[in-house]
């Protein structure tokens, strides 16, 4: 019989790779948590759940890598990565898919995330405005 | 009763194999020895910071041993860039609380000459999986914040490159600085793009570095001392995940570790004659001199360009070229500003000496933040 992990960064992306849009809540004060922790840093509460998350959020910054931070990422070089909106407390740090153009980027727009493939790892992903 | 800075003490910053962090410690602590007018056997009190490069279960131990020295007090901390500025902090609570009675604060590192195998990794440490998955850059961090600062304000990469400038202007007068060519706005904006809209000429320089301060309570110092008048401390978060006020306002714990400092000194930024300010990044000079209420947000971009930090304008600032040109490591900040406010920068002193300076280190990604008000005797 499989264990189930009980580290929730595991759990996620375990959800991830199965195409699963989510990310943890807690069961207590309902809060958004993001990088997720055993603990809910809000109420201090130790149960918590993924939740699937609507695929449209607020963009609210961005950048474009022009050097590799390892020798795994050179081949897609340059690529942007932006922040989004997951919650009162919480920003979740994306790819944006290479197809949609940097310029057509603005502060506080709706975007929408996908799971996708990011050097092998199935993880959120900005496919477009 | 306050805590005082007797004397600094730098070492030579050259990478050669076999130069070691604690080789610089040791040199920069006998510097500020030297400088200090004390005996080393005086020192009963040693804080360190940590070394990326070199395993030690306690540096302070390594460099007390190095020293001879067997100190009532001793602490190694990581408080990451902020620790230059923390061991300050630290050493003036020992001799105030009665720990020591005389400390010595150093920070040194052989980034170049250690040449770490994974030194990718050790910064890494300070990202988390969910960030480092996307392929992040430290300076995409500071990126990010940087691209919303320019959305949210209207400021322009020009802004931003004017910070670099003006550094490098300052590091031409040094002669220890490492980059002593002046650059224009143009320079920095046509070097490699690093991560947008941060270019190459905007991010920190990785040296060796090694700097000390000796600290003691303010009724044991005498003429030539520098009183620490205010210090504060603040943080506010480990991942930039967790602090959407850095997107939306731009303040940053930076504003509250100021203002600390300020009420400890019982002055404000109009007093101010010199500031240091920790300079990994251009945008986090523009963030935190709006935190220190040196300008209105959004314009400290135009403050710089119209000369706010220059040698001969109002608030000279990083008068030794900063980590943008100088050196590496925050603790050449507190140090620049002690030799300024004692007379003794040689190349660069400024014609006036500083009567009151603020120094500030900022650590991770613009979480931990630590500032010091200094006063001329």
């Amino acid at each position: 019989m499989a264990t189930e992990p009980l580290d929730p960064s595991a759990q996620l992306w375990q959800a991830w790779a199965s195409g699963r849009l989510c990310l943890q809540a807690c069961r207590a004060c309902g809060e958004i948590q993001h990088p997720p922790g055993q603990v809910c840093s809000h109420c201090h509460a130790t149960d918590w759940d993924l939740v699937d998350i609507n695929p449209v959020v607020t963009l609210v910054s961005w950048s474009t890598v022009h050097r590799a931070p390892a020798p795994h990422f050179a081949d897609a070089l340059p690529y942007t990565i932006v922040l989004v909106s997951v919650g009162p407390r919480a920003l979740l740090e994306a790819r944006l898919d290479s197809r949609v153009p940097v310029e057509s980027l603005v502060s506080g727009m709706p975007v929408r995330l996908a799971i996708d493939d990011v050097v092998g790892r199935a993880m959120p992903t900005v496919v477009a405005p | 009763m306050r805590a005082a800075i007797l004397g600094a003490g730098e070492s030579d910053r050259t990478p050669r194999p076999g130069r070691t962090a604690v080789d610089m410690a040791v040199e920069s602590s006998l510097a500020a020895v030297a400088d200090a007018g004390i005996e080393l056997a005086q020192v009963d009190g040693v804080v360190t910071g940590y070394s990326l490069t070199e395993r030690h279960l306690d540096f302070s131990a390594s460099l007390s041993e190095a020293l001879g020295l067997q100190p009532h007090w001793s602490q190694t901390i990581s408080r990451s860039g902020a620790t230059g500025a923390s061991v300050v902090v630290d050493a003036a609570l020992a001799v105030l609380g009665g720990a020591c009675t005389t400390a010595l604060a150093v920070w040194a590192d052989n980034r170049v000459s250690g040449e770490p195998e994974d030194m990718t990794g050790a910064l890494a440490a300070s990202l988390n999986a969910f960030e480092l998955a996307t392929g992040p850059l430290i300076t995409t961090q500071y990126a990010l914040i940087a691209q919303a600062y320019l959305n949210r304000t209207g400021a322009t990469g020009e802004d931003l490159a004017s910070v670099a400038v003006q550094f490098r202007k300052h590091a031409s007068f040094n002669e220890h600085a490492k980059y002593r060519s002046p650059i224009s706005i143009d320079d920095v904006l046509e070097s490699p793009m690093a991560s947008s809209p941060l270019h190459r000429l905007e991010c920190a320089l990785v040296t060796d570095y090694g700097g000390a301060v000796v600290v003691t309570r303010s009724d044991r110092a005498g003429d030539g001392a520098v009183d620490l008048l205010g210090f504060g401390e603040a943080l506010s978060h480990s991942s930039i995940l967790r602090n959407p006020d850095l997107f939306t306002t731009g303040r940053t714990a930076a504003a509250i570790s100021s203002r600390l400092a300020y009420d400890m000194a019982g002055i404000g930024p109009a007093d101010l004659q010199m500031a240091q300010i920790y300079d990994c990044f251009t945008i986090t000079v523009l963030l935190l001199m709006e935190d220190f209420g040196l300008c209105a947000r959004g314009e400290a971009g135009s403050a710089v360009r119209a000369g706010l930090l220059d040698r001969q304008g109002p608030l000279p600032s990083n008068t030794h070229g900063g980590l943008l040109s100088c050196g590496s490591g925050g603790i050449l900040h507190v140090t620049e500003a002690v030799n300024q406010m004692r007379g003794t920068a040689g190349s660069h002193q400024l014609p006036r000496r500083p009567q009151t300076a603020l120094v500030h280190g900022n650590g991770g990604v613009l979480g931990a933040q630590t500032t010091l008000i200094l006063g001329g005797r």
